[in-house]
């Protein structure tokens, strides 16, 4: 190699070198790039100040920032029927207005859905008859898509036929409401429906806060309806007529970024210049860029990370009671768990304390049962609950007569919690004489054997909705219901169950969940670790945080600054 | 040469052929059940059984197998399970950003580990080699992710010097129009250079982690060539014949030790290639790998399998180039011909 070429060489490695430290120096002054806007939205927003700062949006009054969102997962689809991610049930619920909304009560800084509804912006008036036979919904003559289209009562006919009728999973709530067919649907007139459930339910009003039930726009999906697709699932796939408080600027599922401008159609309040949300895998990331000030909400922190932003001068964590449930299923039909003592046994060791302790550092409430002590019903000093009592359980063991054993722990690789868990479970156990077997899972693995019942010990998590314990308990503990993964059955509990769904007296209510919190107990199908409690952390800068009780996201009353 | 090419493009389609038989098979394997997680975690066992049916994972394995082949001729590498949309499109979106990783990461690890390389094999048992084997050693055992979460976190999150790991860009920041994928250089040709020097702060940090790491092999490939080389009957006489020593450093010595050298990059980029899931996990990198990494999650076995197949492909045309490379680099080979010493 001649001199020359050396030369070169060095020069290239210079130059390389250069630039990295130039890179490196560089500092927060950022260019000024302007997003994609879509029809009939304002102009988005970009940085201005270090990168990820977004700036102000352009014009208009008072100025309001828009607001960077981080969700614990991507968005896989924008279908407001069959989205199955937390971050697609995020951003569907900014795009698509349930006909009514919850009241909303102030509680540590945090804005906290009740279940007493009152009619979304998008409708002038919501009545319940009575008997609860007949729901009249009046729609808000200023209401429009985003495109521009006046929201009519035939849109939102057309939701609910959707739902009935179309392939999407939303279908399995209607039972629930008293919904079977399209013919229960009457459109009046532009602004008039009347829906005539089958059976008075207490769930109805609450159903009706649900974004499954945002109007869609017939007209659009008419427009993209095939013979082989009626329902138009395909275009909703990737697209969006919003009829929800935000206008869909950009969905890039490539980079995990959707760009959200208000929506000029909306008639309700939206308290920021628009919303951007940002896929970060890996919560650790998100913690960072929240303390650094690149991300303003982070969503989906575990309960490790959560206690050290506690101690941020710059994040403000928001916490509130909630009723997820995370519970440890006991299959009934795989020996030696169809012994009732042995389940009871095991529910004596659980080592509760330490499980909200030192897995979820505080941030969760006991659950006692499936109904936990955070939910409506929860029946309180009138039940005895599991506590954590070693000999009790060695007792039991005793008393069954099945001795020493071992058994599958099954645990979701993606849940951190449930795997630390698992090990505080399984030394308990070692010490009553049951040798548990933790077998960390890949999620898809374990959801295919959990739902095949071949996991004999398994974790669950799970939110219901509607936030009801007969709800609940029809999920989770109905004879033959497909998300009963225990496969527990009981004959008087279903008959609570049914009579409990459509009993609307809440006296009436009381007195059914707490028997059938009695039953349960005394059957111990699972062990109730606890009730992970609802949070999210911000930035100081940030307020309006809202806690709603489907513990969807709720974007629109977030603001930044004062 | 003509011969050679037509040859060598035989090889390379029977070895396609045979990663996209294996590719099936292996995925075919995994535990979980595709539909059920395209259906959701609470869907009836009918919901599932409709979804089989219409992904045509009810249909006997071979009969599945032919249809996919059939696909992937045609350009259809299937339908993920998890967005409804086509596999090949999801991963040509992504790929960009994987390769433009990836070449940066290449030439990091290759700007390092060459000239130390060259250096420690020159000043054999000096302190300079001992620096040159104390890299390579910790390039060569340090996991790219603690590594990753060290360069978060020191130049990143303490002292600020780089943006955080949240994307190619600054967050909402619109991307230059596309012609190559490449930011940086699609930036240069619209002419945006703020968005190139944003892109090039972007990349500092995850190519920097992979840089370190892959510059341990080309290192210790460089400085054990190069010794072997130095060692050998040519360069001492060479030596005796009064040609300088820095001229049988880099003319004998480096230029002979080439060949092992290109195809130690070539393996590396080869590697670099699949994307890197870890890395781009890390750092909210929306290349191939996270996209890998989202399949597994999910059990999106045609996202999965395509991932796989077209790293198989970009992995067989990349010897291929290298195979060419070689008669470049050194003129005894000639393509298509035996080579006699």
């Amino acid at each position: 190699m001649g001199r020359s070429k050396i030369i070169r060489v060095r020069g290239f490695v210079t130059l390389v070198v250069l630039a990295l430290v130039l890179a490196a120096c560089g500092g927060g002054a950022e260019q000024t790039t302007t997003t994609e806007a879509g029809p009939g939205t304002t102009a988005a927003t970009q940085p201005t100040g270090g990168e990820g700062e977004p700036a102000e949006p352009g014009g208009g009054e008072p100025e309001r920032p828009v607001i960077v969102v981080s969700l614990s997962t991507d968005v896989d689809i924008l279908e407001p029927h069959t989205f199955r991610t937390t971050g697609a049930y995020a951003v569907t619920r900014a795009l698509y207005q349930p006909p009514a909304d919850q009241v909303f009560v102030e509680e540590g800084g945090v804005r906290v859905g009740t279940s007493e509804v009152v009619p979304s912006p998008i409708l002038e008036s919501y009545t319940v008859s009575d008997d609860g036979l007949e729901a009249t919904f009046v729609m808000n003559p200023e209401a429009t898509f985003d495109n521009g289209d006046p929201i009519t009562a035939g849109d939102l006919a057309y939701t609910f036929r959707r739902t009935i009728e179309g392939p999407g999973y939303i279908g399995l709530l209607l039972p629930f409401i008293g919904i079977e067919s399209s013919d229960q649907i009457e459109v009046v007139d532009d602004r008039t429906l009347i829906i005539r459930p089958n059976v008075a339910s207490s769930l109805f009003d609450r159903f009706m806060t649900f974004q499954v039930f945002g109007p869609i726009n017939q007209a659009v999906a008419e427009a993209n309806a095939t013979p082989d697709d009626p329902w138009a699932f395909e275009y909703f796939t990737n697209n969006a007529v919003s009829s929800g408080p935000y206008s869909l600027v950009e969905f890039d599922r490539d980079r995990g970024q959707i760009v959200l401008d208000p929506n000029p159609g909306y008639p309700g309040e939206v308290a920021n210049g628009g919303i951007i949300v940002r896929n970060i895998p890996d919560a650790e990331q998100r913690a960072l860029l929240l303390q650094r000030g690149e991300i303003d909400v982070a969503v989906g922190l575990p309960p490790r990370l959560l206690a050290e932003l506690q101690n941020d001068p710059n994040v403000n964590v928001y916490t509130a009671p909630s009723t997820r449930s995370v519970f440890l299923g006991m299959n009934v039909d795989i020996a030696p768990l169809d012994n009732k003592l042995v389940r009871q046994a095991i529910s004596y060791a659980i080592p509760y304390d330490a499980l909200l302790n030192q897995v979820m550092f505080g941030f969760a409430s006991p659950a006692g049962t499936l109904i936990p002590s955070t939910m409506e019903t929860y029946a309180g000093d009138a039940i005895d609950v599991y506590e954590t009592n070693l000999d009790e359980a060695r007792r039991l063991l005793e008393e069954s007569g099945v001795g020493e054993f071992s058994i599958e722990l099954a645990v979701p690789q993606s849940s951190n919690e449930q795997q630390q868990a698992a090990v505080l479970i399984q030394d308990n156990l070692r010490q009553i004489g049951i040798d548990a077997q933790i077998n960390v899972l890949p999620d898809a693995d374990y959801q295919g054997r959990r739902n095949n019942r071949e996991l004999p010990l398994f974790f669950h998590e799970w939110y219901s909705w509607g936030d009801d314990p007969f709800y609940q308990m029809t999920f989770l503990l109905k004879c033959g219901q497909f998300t009963n993964f225990a496969n527990y059955c009981n004959e008087e509990l279903d008959q609570i169950i049914a009579e409990g769904t459509f009993t609307t007296d809440p006296a009436k209510r009381q007195e059914l969940s707490t028997r059938a919190q009695q039953i349960m107990l005394e059957d111990a199908p699972h062990a109730w670790l606890w009730a992970a409690d609802w949070t999210v952390a911000t930035g100081k800068d940030i307020s309006g945080v809202t806690k709603d009780f489907t513990e969807v996201p709720r974007f629109e009353t977030l603001r930044k600054g004062g | 040469m003509r011969r050679y090419l037509i040859k060598r493009a035989g090889i390379s389609l029977i070895t396609m052929l045979g990663i996209v038989i294996v590719v099936f098979f292996i995925v075919r394997v995994l535990p979980g059940d595709a539909a059920a997680v395209r259906a959701g975690p609470y869907a009836t066992a009918e919901k599932i059984a409709q979804l089989r049916a219409k992904y045509g994972l009810d249909r006997p394995l071979w009969e599945q197998f032919v249809d996919y082949l059939v696909g992937v001729v045609r350009g259809d590498f299937g339908t993920s399970v998890r967005t409804d949309q086509p596999v090949l499109g999801e991963l040509l979106a992504r790929l960009p950003a994987s390769l433009e990783l990836a070449v940066y990461a290449v030439v990091v690890a290759t700007v390092v580990g060459v000239p130390l390389g060259i250096v420690a094999a020159a000043r054999q048992g000096t302190w300079i080699d001992g620096v040159a084997r104390v890299f390579a050693i910790l390039g060569s055992s340090m996991a790219l992710f603690w590594l990753g979460l060290l360069m978060i976190y020191f130049f990143f999150f303490r002292l600020g010097w780089f943006p955080g790991p949240v994307d190619r860009l600054a967050v909402g920041t619109k991307p230059p129009p596309m012609v190559t994928g490449f930011y940086t250089i699609d930036g240069a040709l619209a002419g945006q250079w703020d968005i190139v020097w944003m892109a090039l702060r972007f990349l500092a940090l995850p190519v920097l982690t992979l840089g370190f790491v892959l510059a341990a092999p080309i290192l210790k490939m460089v400085r054990s060539s190069v010794i072997e080389t130095l060692a050998s009957d040519y360069v001492r006489t060479a030596r005796a014949m009064g040609v300088s020593p820095r001229a049988v450093l880099f003319i004998d010595g480096f230029r002979n030790a080439l060949l092992p050298v290109t195809t130690t990059i070539g393996i590396v980029f080869g590697y670099m290639l699949g994307g890197n899931i870890i890395v781009e996990y890390l750092f909210s990198w929306p290349g191939v790998g996270r996209y890998a990494y989202e399949a597994i999650q999910t059990n999106d076995l045609e996202a999965l399998q395509g991932f796989v197949i077209m790293v198989g492909i970009l992995y067989v045309l990349l010897n291929v180039v290298i195979d060419l490379g070689y008669a470049l680099i050194d003129p005894r080979i000639r393509l298509g011909r035996k080579v006699t010493a």
